[in-house]
């Protein structure tokens, strides 16, 4: 079986904004048969939520994206998934990072 | 849900202002709406850049100081623009033609209603709309798009004209 994913979708309120985003997300993981587990959080509590639960990626669907994210985690700029153009691009990137680095 | 549209040429902070002093006089919100949703922007600003093709806002606020749900189209009718900073790199700033101010009561609805926003903005028609039309004719047009959400085009949102 493959590994499910662990991917945070952050921005300022944990509300909307993750929440758009975290929709558009699941839809393009679906359509590739991709399963993963999709969380939102506040930008100001990544730190702590990373250091919980070591996620493969982070996604910033808004605000200031943190310069203390461990480099071994993928962050991505998520305005693809705000604004609904390149959000393909987005997830095949995201994906072949995820398979390389396992491989 | 009620949509309005309204012309107001001031810069970003005071037309929040007079918008969402607006809708408190009509009952739509509490009054502590209108200082909610400007510190609101200057936390999490909500300047969003479409492709090269439209710059947008979509400020909003706490469902906690909402009445009724709305949405108001706001323009200049100068052809100049509003500033906002950029929802994706706060720091930044962008000059924003068209402002959806959205007053909305339940989170969820929020979201199905910025995913149906946002995905007009594939259509080049609907971007050329926003660009050259006045704020009174996208609010007339968004019902028509947006059916599914029952709009009702209430006119101008500020009855005397400045």
């Amino acid at each position: 079986m493959e590994k499910k994913y662990l991917i945070y979708v952050a921005c300022g309120s944990a509300a909307a904004s993750a929440s758009l985003a975290r929709r558009r997300l699941i839809d393009a993981l679906n359509a590739r048969n991709i399963d993963a587990e999709i969380e939102i959080h506040r930008i100001t509590e990544l730190p702590g939520q990373i250091e919980a639960r070591k996620p493969d990626v982070v996604i910033i669907a808004a605000g200031q994206t943190p310069a203390s994210i461990p480099e071994n985690i993928l962050v991505v700029k998520g305005i693809p998934l705000m604004t609904g153009f390149g959000i393909d691009k987005l997830v095949d990137d995201m994906l072949t990072f995820l398979k390389n680095k396992e491989g | 849900m009620d949509i309005f549209s309204a012309d107001i040429n001031c810069c970003t902070e005071e037309m929040l202002q007079i918008a969402s002093k607006e809708l408190y006089k009509k009952g739509y919100v509490k009054e502590s709406f209108i200082k909610s949703v400007i510190d609101r922007e200057r936390t999490n600003p909500t300047g969003l850049q479409v492709e090269d093709l439209i710059n947008v806002a979509i400020p909003h606020t706490d469902i906690e100081h909402v009445i009724h749900p709305t949405i108001v189209i706001v323009k200049k009718n100068d052809q100049s623009f509003f500033t906002f900073h950029r929802l994706d790199e706060p720091d930044k700033v962008i000059l924003v033609s068209v402002v959806f101010l959205l007053v909305v009561k339940e989170p969820s609805g929020y979201v199905d209603f910025l995913a149906d926003l946002t995905g007009l903005f594939q259509e080049s028609e609907f971007i050329n709309l926003l660009l050259i039309n006045p704020a009174n004719l996208i609010g007339a047009k968004l019902v028509e798009k947006l059916s599914k959400y029952e709009l009702t085009y209430k006119g101008d949102l500020i009855n005397e004209k400045p």
